[in-house]
């Protein structure tokens, strides 16, 4: 190597930042036209450049600033925000060097920027994976210990089942055989055990839908019933009921839907649920309306009572399994809300929809639609 | 309807890997899940066997960190793709925790592992990249895990994994664990064999006989 000879010739260096290096290398006019790109710019933009004003190729969001900016030479190199080829703006770090007519534009990716946004980018998405496996897994173990659950509850209600209804029976039978023996007080005791075993009966078979229901083997026996028939059996529940508060119960069924398609228990399990709920809830001497009506969509049976109603946020959770824990009857026993959330699973079962109106102060109206593959007008 | 992976299909799903092509990676994986390819197969067969060659291809200088590092990225979308199957079955009574040891980015292994363990029965709880020793202790103290899995990608991270292994067998010295990664290949397993309970893992086929014990 002489004197005179460079470290680096210069013919080399031009082309290799014209040909090779990842430098966007800009000759642009005095009139702000691009006249040179090399072909990393080309690449970067995927814009031929040459004969673009340089304003075309960068994002700028303030339309009023001084293009000539971009022009001036700055001591530090100077960010300058560049469309690219991907469709992501990239930043870039330029530096101006004026020219004779015209001034050369080199810009920069900052390197180290981008090593630390790759390295963020890397940890985010393991932790946004990892936070994606621990979602999908504690979705699992959830039905998993559901599945669990509703197997205990299942369990437990069917050895329940027996010796509850061995105390109704013999509560039952001592009612009737012993009532002429036994004092009045210990009557009423008796009685209360009847009532109390009868209440926990109500409960265990709740449970024991519940589990089926949550299980998915809800199962239908459909078969022609009688609408009428349904509607005499439910009221027969509730008769008792309404009788000792003094509570009417008003039946106007449309004629034209005489026999349904259905599992006639478990429908009229629903509308026991309703009626009797409509009972508890109705002020002493008060009245329950029970009604049907045939549309070409389908058949809709109603319950209406004029009793305390419910509001907005009672309605949105009254079809959760539990969420009536809190609530108390008039007569002062705790409801655990299963009764709805069954009826719901039911009618939906039959292809028909539980719905509920009500007001507070006014009353509710507890209605279920089904579907016209339900019926049979005769 | 077969449980194979065909040569053809793991070299399609190896090339739209390297090409960063992640739809392409995605509709081979629905092809060989719908063609009746159980998860360990997928595992083993198309996600490992991709991401070995992929790591020999970055060692031999023919890939750049970039590929690598997109090929990871689309395998770990690829376990997400397939994830709520890992996790289907019964209750699973068993635990294992597998982590990688502080300062270790590579989790791609570990999570796999800890889905094999879903996979046989077992809940494996994953801790992912990086867990600083702190909280693994706090995790096995919260979880009780039946076994613990350190995963190591980089040798020069063996001291990390040492320090984590002190820690563990001193706090929990009949806690089995299972030490496992490509950081392996290089050597360590001399400085692990003083540690009792402990158990160097080199493949996914060691794995499952120890997990089936």
């Amino acid at each position: 190597m002489t004197l005179s000879e460079p470290l680096i010739p210069a013919e080399i260096g031009r082309q290799f930042l014209c040909e090779c290096a990842n430098v966007v290398v800009l000759r642009v006019d005095n009139d702000g036209v691009i006249s040179f790109a090399n072909r990393y710019a080309k690449a970067f933009t995927g814009l031929t450049l040459e004969g673009c004003q340089l304003t075309d190729m960068m994002v700028n969001f303030e339309p009023e600033t001084d293009p000539d900016q971009w022009r001036r030479p700055s001591d530090t190199p100077r960010m300058v925000n560049v469309r690219t080829v991907a469709g992501l703006p990239q930043t870039l770090y330029v530096t101006v060097i004026p020219v004779l007519n015209a001034f050369i534009w080199f810009g920069q990716v900052d390197g180290e920027e981008q090593e630390r946004l790759r390295r963020e980018v890397l940890v985010l998405n393991h932790e946004s994976s990892q936070m994606s496996r621990e979602l999908v897994q504690k979705n699992a173990e959830l039905t998993q210990l559901n599945a669990l659950k509703n197997q205990f509850l299942g369990m437990a209600a069917h050895d329940l089942r027996k010796p509850t209804g061995l105390i109704l029976t013999y509560a039952e039978f001592l009612l009737e055989d012993a009532a002429d023996v036994l004092p009045a007080e210990q009557l009423q005791q008796l009685e209360r055990i009847r009532s109390a075993a009868d209440r926990m009966r109500g409960l265990i078979d709740d449970f024991l839908d519940v589990s089926l229901i949550e299980a998915g083997k809800l199962s239908l026996n459909t078969g022609w019933a009688d609408t009428a028939q349904i509607v005499d059996n439910a009221r027969m529940m509730v008769d008792r009921a309404a009788d000792k508060r003094n509570i009417s119960i008003r039946v106007s069924l449309d004629s034209g839907a005489k026999r349904l398609w259905v599992d006639g228990p478990k429908i009229e399990q629903v509308l026991t649920n309703l009626l009797s709920n409509a009972v508890e809830h109705s002020p002493d001497g008060g009245q329950v309306s029970i009604g049907s009506r045939l549309e070409p969509t389908g058949f809709g049976l109603w319950v209406e009572d004029h009793g305390p109603g419910l509001s907005a946020e009672q309605q949105n959770r009254l079809f959760q399994a539990f969420a009536g824990q809190t609530n108390r009857k008039p007569g002062g026993e705790r409801s655990i809300g299963l009764g709805l959330m069954i009826a719901k699973k039911i009618v939906e079962a039959h292809g028909g929809q539980l719905q509920v109106e009500s007001t507070p102060e006014k009353g509710s109206l507890f209605g279920f639609t089904l579907p016209p593959t339900c019926l049979a007008v005769v | 309807m077969s449980d194979t992976v065909s040569e053809t299909q793991y070299l399609e799903f190896l090339d739209a890997l390297l090409a960063g092509d992640r739809i392409r990676c995605t509709r081979t994986v629905q092809e060989l899940m719908a063609g009746g390819v159980g998860l360990r197969m997928l595992y083993v067969q198309v996600f490992q066997r991709a991401m070995y060659r992929v790591g020999e291809l970055w060692e031999q200088q023919r890939i750049s960190v970039a590929v690598e590092h997109l090929a990871t990225a689309i395998v770990e979308r690829m376990l997400a793709l397939v994830q709520a199957q890992v996790f289907t079955g019964p209750y699973r009574e068993r635990k294992a925790i597998i982590a990688c040891v502080a300062d270790e980015y590579h989790q791609l292994g570990g999570r796999m592992v800890a889905d094999f363990f879903e996979l046989h029965g077992w809940r494996g709880y994953f801790l992912g990249a990086n867990t600083p020793l702190p909280d693994l202790m706090r995790l096995i103290d919260e979880r009780q895990p039946d076994m613990l899995g350190l995963s190591l990608s980089i040798y020069f991270n063996l001291p990390a994994l040492l320090r984590a292994l002190d820690a563990v067998t001193t706090a929990y010295s009949k806690l089995p664990i299972l030490v496992g990664g490509q950081a392996l290949r290089w050597g360590g397993q001399k400085a692990i064999e003083p540690y009792p309970n402990v158990t160097c893992v080199a493949s996914m086929d060691d794995l499952e006989r120890i997990i089936v014990q």
